[in-house]
């Protein structure tokens, strides 16, 4: 029998440099949080997901599922680390999806898990650069900062666009992660604060880039068995993943990411929901040009028209997209990232407090790259009503 | 983290020190790094060409915040370069001030330090760019 | 005319980096009067960018010597590095730059140290490795990046360069080496012991019993083995540690100005060390027509000096335009300060994290 995946329910902890705090002491954080948020659920998962980008550099750690599940007093589960790159979370609630509905796990708990703040500036963008093609772009030292500035020109010069035009992405999320619990960047930016901001490669300034941050969130993925019915029951309606060439430059067009578009589709054609009732998406901005490029991709607007179509609200064509402050300042913990995505997107479902200034919506999405658009993977979610 | 691998940089000799391409005989697509199949049309029908390393730059970017072994480059520009044989690569452009870069610059290869693994490690050379002399 | 070389420049080329610090930038920073590096006319010298070593000049003249060469590089069979700058204290300078050149796996490779004339020593061993017909033809490279203590007088001199020649069979050539001849002695007068950063130097030690008396020796050793005299040269190309040194040391032989200013590199990009007298030789490459002759001499501390005669062919002309010329590499140049000057040449001690 095919089972219906559920999600029952999301904890995490505030993205933030976390000093004092391992990958495990933050897994565990984000588990309380869940149980705090939803206190009537059994939590008895027979399957432990991890997914997390750089444990072994980061904390110098192999198996970590294994290792968090002993922590988390979870004996004789099931553990698997997912990985694929900074898209890992949204990987690992695939294969979650895929076991609640294969019927081989009645209830999955997924960990998003990522310690960065662990090393100097320069050492952290070197792990992060690993997600370059290591015997290329890796060799010569090309960080995903100058890529996406190179992008980032491509776009504005074909669309007509400035730098100044870009620079209402990151105003907007900085603006809307004030109020999310989450987030780790709770400042407004001024109409002029990229002035300021040092460039990290040019056009990009650190404006334009997710802030380097520690994070856990946790789901739990289940066939119905455990879930919170005090509020809204949600559901994973459709899932989508597609990859492609990894080097932009190699693509027919740079700053249109197929990855995006493919996965964007399967899910929607897999849910039952229609196009026009997704009004809430959780997309991918970890630099400026890609969340419009996104947005693009994804097919919310025209190819170009997302700068210009973007309203003050964070709508396009009548959806939400980042009220959580997106990549950019809700923050980007890699690998934990994508599991934040979902939580956010079952947040707004639920209408909780991040999410109360906006109609009541069936269902939305959430989308989580690996660079620009070299492998991409959708998570859709819908009320059971 | 680790020292830097000597069998991978060794293995990559051909590719950073000479640009071997491959050049595909199915579509006439050129394309870097090397692979076993054409990424334009999957051909495993290829042809592995060195290329004469001048090209255009399509465009670049000047980049202040680099890891943490390309330190000492910074700022490091980055072009988008379209070889004369086809291809498209991501690479350093040196020998130029950052402001006089700009598309439809002309390039030429040179053989330059990539990057060397602290005071003790390998010395790892590679094809960089800078503007073209004749 | 005994026992004549009779072997052929193919292919010279030249790499001079495009960065330059003043002389005044330096005794501004050092506090030493502006009459200093005037006295020993050196105006300017070439600095090796942060990424550029003895290994990527190499390639460079390399490059350009195979373009004039028309030659194949499977065709060299000896690649030799003069250096006193290697890259690595064990590791092979010239199997890096052969490999990035293409040159197959058939073939001798080694560095060579004899401070500034090892590559001079090179051109010698390739004379006999092509008239042996051990090799069909070879690659020739003096390349430094020279060490000038910070502060010493050394430093207004000390810079980096290359020059590149492939020699082989005269019928091809250029040039043709028709004799040469080598004197050398121990005499300490320069030299950097192992791990040592910086070199010493006797100072003015460096000059009559070093330079002037090798140098002269090695001449006039040519002339008298082969009844050559000044009059025979349209040009005459030394060692250059300096932009005096050379003028005097013509002098001293008989040679007129006029014949030795065509060959003068070092006050415009100071001294290259093993590049020195062979850009000195590129540079009137360059400039020289068939039949005329050109008498080179380099030198090296510890010491020991070479010298040759050669005569340029017909096919000079149409080798010329192929690369470069050291005169376009000399005007190419971006000046930069003491302190971007210290950063390229490592001598801000960082430490490791
Ligand atoms: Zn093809």
């Amino acid at each position: 029998m095919i089972q219906q995946p559920i999600v029952a329910g999301f904890g995490a902890v505030r993205i933030d440099r976390h000093f004092g705090m391992s990958s495990i002491d933050l897994a565990v954080e984000s588990l309380k949080d869940l149980e705090s948020r939803h206190t009537d659920i059994d939590l008895a998962p027979d399957t432990v997901i991890v997914s997390s980008m750089h444990p072994e550099i980061m904390q110098e750690q192999s198996g970590i599922a294994g290792v968090m599940a002993d922590y988390l007093d979870l004996k004789g589960v099931r553990v698997y680390r997912v990985e694929s790159g900074e898209a890992s979370g949204l990987a690992a609630v695939n294969m979650a999806y895929t076991l609640i509905r294969s019927g081989l796990s009645r209830s999955t708990l997924v960990i998003g898990v990522e310690k960065v703040t662990e090393y100097p500036t320069s050492m952290i963008t070197r792990a992060y650069s690993l997600i370059e093609d290591s015997d290329y772009k890796g060799f010569y030292g090309v960080t995903p900062a100058a890529e996406a500035a190179l992008l980032a020109k491509i776009y504005m010069k074909r669309y007509g666009y400035s730098y100044q035009d870009l620079y209402k992405w990151p105003y907007l999320m900085h603006s809307t992660a004030t109020t999310n619990p989450y987030a780790q960047l709770k400042f407004r930016l001024k109409d002029t604060s990229y002035e300021k901001s040092p460039i990290i490669s040019d056009p990009l300034r650190l404006v334009d880039m997710f802030p380097y941050g520690d994070g856990a969130a946790c789901i739990v993925v289940s066939d119905g068995s455990a879930v919170d019915k005090r509020d809204a029951v949600i559901a994973i309606a459709g899932v989508g993943a597609s990859s492609d060439i990894v080097d932009p430059f190699v693509r027919s067009d740079p700053v249109f990411f197929d990855a995006v578009k493919n996965s964007f589709n399967q899910a929607v054609a897999m849910a039952d929901v229609n196009r026009d009732q997704i009004k809430y998406i959780e997309l991918h901005d970890s630099f400026t040009p890609y969340a419009y490029i996104a947005m693009e991709s994804m097919g919310l607007v025209e190819r170009g028209a997302s700068v210009r179509s973007l309203s003050d609200d964070l709508t396009i064509n009548g959806t939400y997209v980042n009220l959580s402050g997106g990549l950019k300042a809700r923050g980007h913990p890699w690998g934990a990232t994508g599991v934040y995505q979902v939580g956010e997107v079952f947040r707004a479902l639920r209408g909780e407090e991040q999410y109360r200034s906006i109609d009541p919506i069936y269902a939305g999405l959430a989308q989580n790259m690996n660079g620009p658009g070299a492998q991409s993977y959708t998570t859709l979610l819908r009320r059971v009503d | 983290m680790f020292k830097d691998s000597v069998p991978k940089y060794w293995r990559l000799r051909d590719v950073v020190y000479r640009l071997k391409y491959i050049y595909c005989r199915d579509c006439g697509k050129s394309s870097f790094p090397p692979r076993s199949k054409c990424p334009y049309c999957g051909s495993s029908n290829i042809d592995h060409r060195y290329s004469k390393g001048n090209g255009v730059v399509e465009e670049y970017t000047v980049m202040y915040q680099s890891e943490a072994r390309y330190q000492d480059y910074q700022p490091i520009v980055f072009g988008v370069i379209r070889l004369d044989e086809g291809f498209r690569i991501v690479a350093p452009i040196v020998d130029v001030d950052p402001n006089s870069v700009e598309e439809g610059m002309r390039v030429e290869a040179t053989l330059r330090r990539v990057r060397v693994d602290g005071s003790t490690g390998l010395i790892q050379y590679g094809i960089k760019f800078r503007p073209s002399r004749r | 005319m005994a026992s004549a070389d009779n072997v052929g420049i193919l292919g010279w080329g030249a790499y001079i980096p495009i960065y330059r610090i003043s002389s005044d930038e330096i005794a501004r920073v050092w506090g030493f009067d502006d009459k200093i590096p005037d006295s020993i006319w050196v105006e300017e010298k070439a600095v090796g960018a942060i990424d550029e070593d003895t290994v990527t000049m190499s390639w460079e003249a390399s490059r350009y010597a195979l373009m004039r060469s028309g030659i194949d590089p499977s065709e060299i069979g000896a690649v030799f590095v003069g250096t006193e700058s290697k890259p690595y204290s064990v590791k092979p300078t010239a199997t890096i730059v052969a490999e990035a050149l293409g040159i197959p796996p058939k073939k001798l490779a080694s560095d060579l140290e004899f401070a500034c004339r090892a590559a001079s020593e090179a051109i010698r061993i390739s004379i006999g490795l092509v008239k042996s017909q051990i090799a069909k033809a070879t690659l020739v490279i003096g390349a430094d990046t020279a060490q000038g203590a910070p502060g010493d007088l050394l430093e207004f001199s000390a810079s980096s360069g290359a020059a590149a020649y492939i020699i082989g069979n005269p019928n091809q050539a250029a040039a043709v080496i028709v004799a040469s001849n080598s004197y050398i002695t121990d005499t300490p007068d320069f030299w950097r012991r192992d791990g040592a950063p910086y070199p010493e130097h006797g100072e003015i030690f460096t000059g009559e019993p070093a330079y002037f008396h090798h140098i002269v020796n090695a001449v006039n050793g040519l002339f008298e083995e082969y009844g050559f005299t000044p009059k025979d040269f349209d040009y005459a190309v030394f060692h250059q540690p300096n932009g005096k040194f050379p003028l005097q040391v013509g002098a001293k032989l008989g040679f007129d100005r006029e014949k030795i200013l065509p060959g003068i590199v070092t006050p415009y990009v100071g001294n290259t060390y093993n590049g020195s007298a062979l850009l000195g030789l590129a540079k009137v490459l360059d400039i020289a027509k068939e039949d005329e002759w050109i008498l080179v001499a380099p030198f090296g501390s510890g010491a020991g000096a070479d010298a040759y005669a050669i005569r340029v062919t017909d096919k000079i002309e149409e080798k010329r335009s192929l690369a470069p010329t050291v005169e376009e590499l000399i005007k190419r140049k971006i000046l930069i300060s003491y302190g971007e000057y210290t950063k390229m040449r490592g001598k801000i001690r960082k430490y490791e994290r």
